[in-house]
């Protein structure tokens, strides 16, 4: 009858494994103290009492060996090790599999962690303790049945104290009427004289009970009526044929009762103390299916870009009507951008979710890898929209990987460095100007740049004559095709590279850069927009094309001044600005717009810095604006193309172009090929008119032409 | 007035269960997921019987069964505590708190119906 709610016992276990693993890794650490210990075995102990209600037996008999021996941890019969939260973890991991199963309907082969549970019975053996079946009858009755009796006669005669525990006699005899006829007398032989009753006495029971039963049931069910009470009375039940001693019945319960369960004393004071309406309230929450909520966003985008429209509207109305409409439509903006934040921060998850993923990742490779690693975290805080969440698994996995199987050495080579003979990751996450930054640092070796260097030589990536600076040399390792790893390891080989990292995380948007200190260490940086919905864009106009700007990116913008132009080659300029020298490219150019502004005296320049640093400057004719973009997703229905993330739709109903600034400064390779490739086909035109033969030429086109 | 039973457990598997268990049989439910949060709600909300899970975080079970028998109202309230433990010490502990009896999980719908019956009437 409980199956529409297994459901939420699967979501319910999956939150308590994760604790338990949080717990464990503490313990591991050697960190914990008991409300750790207590953590841990309250989310087994939970994990067993929803297997007990759904009858997964396998899972509350191995739930069940690993709670009693938690339970020794718990009193301090038990000091665990390295060892033993090694174990400990391992029972957690077979508890989640065993659950999985069950979710998915599948068989859990009987030899399943069968290993583990004899290593759990040993630990609690050795300690001395007893284990209780866990599946065994808890009530089971100590006196075996009479067969055959009838009738039963009832002593019950309560304790002072029964009434205090809440129990009320009137309510125990129907339960015993429940099971046949009664006949009730009342033993008044205790009650005080009326002149003796006190305040005192308020409480107390003075009356009992003379009860035959008659009734088919067994004396189990009739000692079962009263196992609240049995230490709080005195309680004989016997056969009542055969009118027996009462000094030898055979259940002496002695149960105390206070007789006054209907005079409840007048009220106290409501307890002060009771009153600590503190987080309890503030901790309320509901589960939402994803679904509404992507829908609720999809609506807010769609709300955006009508309140956007309509504010381009109204900017041409006459001021006399425009005035007040225009107030409301501006006050419209203000809420639907609180709206929006507010739409947002329902899909925003805190990013300890996925972190927490990690140790066990590194702790699992670097057992392989023979290697002693260590992991430290920070801003497990930091909320990401759950999409992006979900989608930075894989690629932080990998990463970490990488970072235990190459980067971090061996401890004996640790030693010979000079270091400590374990390694360490820290992982990191923080907000900053509107992404979302990661970053994973080792201090392993660093990347080997020869080696990065000649196997991207090897693989085509780089021509001999190029020149990269060391920061260049290192990032080849997200090139496509690219890994270092002269073997393929059990670990991070698996046939992907950080290409596969680069690629999942250009996907959503995000980009990923290495820094690397041979010998000392080395830095992944990841950096991921908060949301994959809408952004601040600055929207300008090139020819009769817009673009957006997304303005996190946007350093200034300025109308160049000739003196800080320099042409480098034909149609390639740098300008020099803010003290360094960038590049600039014209928009016109990359997406060949014949009516824009060509000469750049006239044309107004905006200087991009992407996140790592790298700046250059866009031509373009005009900046329109800057406003709330939403965000359409291009790659639904064409393939991605470099310098262009997305699209959104503007006020005025225009589809525009969203710019990917990294995208963008890395276009500037492919354009000065071209420009190469330009100027060499000049000259051979020019050779070609003087009537000079011409070789290869065609080849070159090609190879050029992307 | 239909009678009032406040589960708390820290397991909405559990809260669900329990809840449904007696909603069926014609109970009005309230439902805390911890100790602290049960006290609250119980101070502004009166209910007939109460039944506690024991381990819980923030304020433990047997912790709530005192603090509830210190105030007026609850003075002589069935308080119930779930329990997975066979073992007589968690009983005493609860019966040395209070409690009124246990319910052991995992539970059986008619047992949980029975208990409940027998301690409200």
């Amino acid at each position: 009858m409980f199956d529409q709610f297994k459901q939420t016992y699967f979501e319910e276990c999956e939150d308590r494994i994760q604790e338990a693993e949080e717990g464990l890794t503490v313990m591991l650490d050697g960190g914990a103290d008991d409300g750790v210990v207590n953590q841990v075995f309250r989310a087994i102990h939970s994990i067993k009492g929803g297997a007990g209600a759904f009858g997964f037996d396998t899972i509350v008999g191995f739930a069940h060996q690993f709670e009693t021996t938690l339970d020794l941890v718990r009193e301090g019969a038990l000091s665990p090790d390295r060892e033993m939260c090694t174990l400990f973890l391992h029972a957690n991991d077979i508890v989640a599999d065993m659950l999985s199963r069950e979710q998915n309907d599948e068989e859990i082969p009987s030899d399943l962690g069968q290993d583990v549970l004899a290593a759990l019975e040993k630990i609690v053996a050795g300690s001395g303790a007893v284990v209780a079946d866990p599946l065994a009858s808890t009530d089971a009755g100590n006196f075996a049945d009479i067969a055959g009796v009838k009738a039963w006669r009832i002593h019950f005669m309560p304790h002072k104290g029964l009434l205090k525990t809440g129990n009320e006699p009137l309510f125990l005899l129907r339960a015993l009427q429940d099971l046949g006829e009664l006949d009730v007398d009342v033993d008044l032989d205790h009650l005080p004289s009326f002149s003796d009753l006190t305040a005192d006495h308020v409480e107390d029971c003075y009356l009992g009970w003379d009860i035959t039963l008659h009734t088919e049931a067994p004396r189990d069910e009739i000692v079962e009526v009263f196992d609240f009470v049995e230490d709080l009375c005195d309680l004989t039940i016997e056969p009542f044929e055969e009118p027996v001693d009462v000094s030898q019945a055979d259940v002496p319960v002695a149960p105390e009762v206070p007789l006054v369960a209907a005079a409840k004393p007048a009220k106290e004071p409501a307890a002060k103390k009771a009153v600590q309406a503190t987080k309890s309230s503030g901790s309320a929450s509901i589960r939402v299916d994803l679904e509404r909520i992507d829908s609720l966003v999809n609506l807010v985008g769609e709300m955006v870009i009508a309140q956007s429209m309509l504010q381009e509207q109204v900017r041409w109305l006459p001021i006399e009507v425009g005035g007040k409409i225009g107030e409301g439509v501006e006050n419209l903006a203000r809420h639907m951008r609180d709206l929006q934040e507010s739409v947002m921060a329902v899909r925003a998850q805190p990013i300890k979710s996925v972190f927490t993923r990690m140790p066990r990742i590194v702790r699992e490779v670097s057992a392989i890898c023979g290697k002693d690693i260590r992991i430290t975290t920070s801003g497990e805080e930091t909320e990401v929209d759950k999409t992006v969440l979900e989608n930075l698994i894989d690629p932080l996995t990998h990463m970490i990987r990488n970072s235990v199987d190459h980067g971090v050495e061996k401890p004996a080579d640790r030693v010979a460095a000079g270091k400590t003979s374990h390694g360490t990751i820290h992982l990191s996450a923080r907000h900053k100007s509107g992404r979302i930054i990661i970053e994973i640092e080792d201090d392993g070796k660093g990347v080997n740049r020869d080696a990065v260097w000649a196997k991207a030589l090897k693989q085509g990536i780089v021509t001999p004559e190029a020149t990269l600076t060391p920061h260049e040399i290192d990032n080849l390792i997200f090139k496509p095709g690219f890994s270092t790893a002269e073997s393929v390891s059990e670990v991070s080989g698996r046939g992907v590279g950080m290409d596969v990292v680069k690629r999942n995380v250009s996907d959503m948007g995000g980009r990923i850069t290495v820094s690397s200190v041979p010998g000392e260490g080395c830095k992944m940086t990841l950096s991921l927009p908060l949301t994959l919905a809408v952004m601040d864009g600055m929207v300008v106009s090139v020819g009769s094309q817009r673009f957006v700007l997304p303005t996190v990116n946007i350093v200034e913008s300025f109308q160049p001044n000739s003196d800080a132009i320099s042409k480098l080659t034909e149609g390639v300029n740098i300008i020099q600005a803010r003290g360094e020298y960038v590049r600039v490219i014209p928009l016109c150019d990359v997406f060949h717009i014949d009516d824009a502004i060509l000469d750049i005296n006239e044309a107004l320049l905006i200087l991009l810095e992407g996140d790592d640093g790298q700046r250059v400057a866009v031509m373009v004719d005009d900046v329109l604006g800057q406003q709330q973009v939403v965000i359409k997703s291009l790659e639904t229905n064409f393939s991605a193309v470099d310098g262009i993330s997305a699209a959104t739709i503007l006020g005025n109903g225009d589809v525009a172009l969203i710019l990917d600034v990294p995208g963008l400064s890395d276009m500037r390779a492919k354009i000065d090929l071209k420009q190469e490739v330009l100027n060499h086909a000049l000259s051979k035109k020019e050779a070609l008119d003087q009537g000079v033969a011409i070789e290869q030429e065609e080849g070159v086109c090609n190879e050029c032409s992307d | 007035m239909p009678i009032t039973v406040a589960i708390v457990d820290d397991s909405r598997t559990m809260l669900d269960m329990v809840g449904y268990t007696l909603r069926e049989a014609g109970y009005n439910v309230i439902e805390a997921e911890d100790g602290q949060q049960a006290l609250t709600m119980l101070s502004g909300q009166a209910a007939n019987v109460v039944i506690t899970d024991l381990n819980m975080p923030n304020m433990d079970g047997l912790t709530l069964i005192r603090e509830l028998r210190a105030m007026a109202t609850y003075k002589s309230t069935p308080i119930l505590m779930l329990t997975t433990e066979a073992d007589r010490e968690k009983k005493e502990a609860g019966r040395a708190a209070g409690a009124t009896g246990w319910i052991v999980k995992p539970f059986n719908p008619d047992k949980l119906l029975s208990v409940v019956k027998k301690v409200a009437g």
